[in-house]
């Protein structure tokens, strides 16, 4: 073969590699409402930056006749790229090929690209199409999952690490995006389970469909395993990439900066209108995070799951940060079971990967009933105290109505370490609300006054008036120093810039230790 | 930037110049990127956050047994 003709060679096979299962199986994957995982990648990466490493890689199985058909690439598309000039490493999961299934050489670019992602310090985006093992390399295949696991969990709080399920993706499979740091899926096209509807049918006789078991509605609502479900693949793509932009490269980086364009010092007035006269009566936080953080942009991570609980990415004067917020408009912003891991798992990612957090708080305290004692509320809610105590990233926090019991303290108090704390005037700093209270305090009283034949009622409002006026305001707060300061409601974005840009560098050594034992 | 003008004698060949103009440009950009251009508030240089984040990461044991 002389130069031209070995030229001529590599064109070819890299033509073959491009389309390595014919145009058919394509037609097939956009027939079922999926793009082609080149086609994903196109959408991800920013125009022509795609380097695609170990395109011309192959199984080397035999048996069942695998040997016959040895595709090039093996059905994983495996490189680096930039998402807004940023570097980013990739895999692309092909289900035209052999159903995306993952035997050795599968599973051992995936580790390559892993293992180049941590070395360089760059994010980790995979694009998950697959149908699972491949059975005919059988045990080497779980292999190929557990070294995948084994680095997921390396890179974790090293890396951001982002699934994209964007098909099956079942059995042993679902671990590796479940330990990264985010996962996002399509609605009716994704789906994610550790057994499918037919198993479950043998085993327990319930029928369930795929999209009820494993849909992205059903883990966006119900399990909290993904936090983006999109209505498409391009949508879906397009938040991951907005993603991107709140999150630094690695551990080592800074939250990423963007020159603002909104005025720091700039004084919302629909701020002092948003809190309800009645304590009582919803409102929506997230209104009141648009008002405050720059342009009103706000991405809200796992919005459909634990609603009573806010948490999401906003930009403050630039500056990229991590916002949680209680929900009065859900179940009044009570703090249960699964919004309390919900921003535990979340004050964990910020704080491994160094984005301050900024946290509104108006809880009325932690859900009663069996149904959270049982499901173990005091080792959830644990969790959340924990996350926020072992957080050394800057912590600021804005109490806007109440802050009651044990759930005050959990929220970001200044007892665990919060650097900076507001109050707004409408702010009630209690240990529980004013009836409550009454009715525990003045039990006696209140059994005398009925005993005696009086107005119970009057007396109520008296002592509940009387309570209110003592204790449900910030000052007895403020006058601890508990909170730094009672602060207009519009003042709350400059007040939270001068607070972050303080707290920008910070530093906290704490004793070295193998790890903590947070209660999982 | 503006364009760099040379007036260096004796006059170098044609090659000479090119070089030490494109030497002087690359020394000016190089400059101007260091000190200049970069638009995050100066608590981004700080060495006492740079540390802050060092020690952040040498507290945590998920930092070691990297590949």
């Amino acid at each position: 073969m002389n130069t031209s003709d070995a030229e001529r060679y590599l064109e070819q096979l890299r033509a073959e590699a491009m389309n390595p299962s014919g145009d058919a199986a394509v037609e097939r994957q956009h027939a079922r409402g999926k793009l082609t995982a080149r086609e994903r990648l196109d959408l991800l990466l920013d125009p022509g930056s795609f380097v695609e490493l170990d395109m011309f890689t192959r199984h080397r199985s035999t048996g069942f006749g695998i040997e016959d058909n040895r595709p090039w690439g093996d059905g994983v598309i495996t490189g680096h790229g930039t998402i807004d000039g940023r570097r980013v490493f990739v895999f692309s999961q092909d289900f035209t090929v052999f159903g995306g299934s993952l035997g050795e050489v599968f599973a051992a670019k995936i580790c390559k690209v892993m293992d180049l992602a941590v070395r360089m310090g760059c994010p980790l985006i995979g694009l998950n199409d697959s149908g699972g093992a491949r059975i005919q390399e059988g045990v080497v295949s779980l292999g190929g999952y557990a070294d995948i696991f084994l680095r997921n969990v390396q890179a974790s709080g090293v890396i951001p690490q982002i699934s994209v399920v964007l098909g099956p993706c079942a059995g042993g499979a679902v671990y590796s995006p479940a330990i990264t740091d985010f996962i996002f899926m399509v609605k009716k096209t994704s789906h994610m389970f550790i057994t499918g509807p037919d198993v479950i049918k043998t085993v327990t006789g319930e029928d369930v469909t795929m999209e009820d078991l494993g849909g992205a509605l059903t883990h966006a609502m119900k399990s909290g395993v993904c936090q983006f479900a999109a209505e498409d693949e391009e949508s879906c793509i397009d938040e991951v990439r907005h993603l991107l932009s709140f999150l630094p490269q690695n551990n080592l980086d800074g939250a990423p900066y963007e020159v603002p364009t909104d005025d720091p010092q700039r004084r919302d007035a629909e701020l002092h209108a948003i809190v309800p006269d009645n304590p009582n009566k919803p409102y929506d936080i997230t209104h009141v995070i648009e008002l405050v953080f720059d342009d009103g942009e706000f991405l809200e991570v796992a919005p459909l799951y634990a609603p009573n609980l806010v948490i999401g990415f906003a930009r403050l004067n630039g500056h990229s940060v991590g916002v949680i917020g209680n929900q009065p408009k859900a179940l009044a912003g009570v703090l249960d079971i699964n919004a309390s891991v919900k921003g535990a798992r979340f004050i964990r990612f910020c704080d491994a990967f160094n984005i301050p957090i900024i946290s509104f708080v108006d809880v009325p305290g932690f859900l009663p009933g069996t149904s959270q004692e049982y499901g173990g509320i005091i080792l959830h809610g644990a969790k959340l105290l924990y996350a926020y105590a072992e957080a050394t990233v800057p912590k600021l926090t804005v109490i806007t109505r109440k802050a009651y019991g044990g759930a005050y303290d959990v929220m970001n108090s200044k007892h665990l370490g919060a650097d900076f704390n507001a109050a707004w005037p409408s702010a009630e700093i209690a240990v529980m609300g004013a009836d409550g209270a009454v009715s525990i305090i003045f039990r006696s009283e209140l059994k005398r006054v009925a005993d005696e034949g009086g107005d119970v009622a009057a007396r109520r409002a008296e002592l509940v008036d009387a309570y209110k006026e003592r204790f449900a305001n910030p000052y007895q707060a403020a006058e601890r120093g508990y909170v730094d300061d009672v602060i207009q409601p519009e003042d709350t974005r400059p007040w939270l810039v001068q607070a972050l840009e303080i707290s920008l560098t910070k530093r906290v050594d704490g004793p070295k230790r193998k790890h903590g034992n947070i209660p999982l | 930037m503006s364009p760099v003008v040379l007036d260096i004698r004796p006059a170098p060949s044609d090659a000479e110049a090119a070089a030490i103009a494109m030497a002087v440009r690359v020394l000016l950009e190089s400059a101007r990127d260091a000190a200049g251009t970069d638009p995050r508030p100066p608590a981004y240089r700080s060495p006492w956050r740079q540390t802050a984040m060092q020690e952040g990461v040498g507290r945590s044991p998920d930092a070691r047994g990297l590949r």
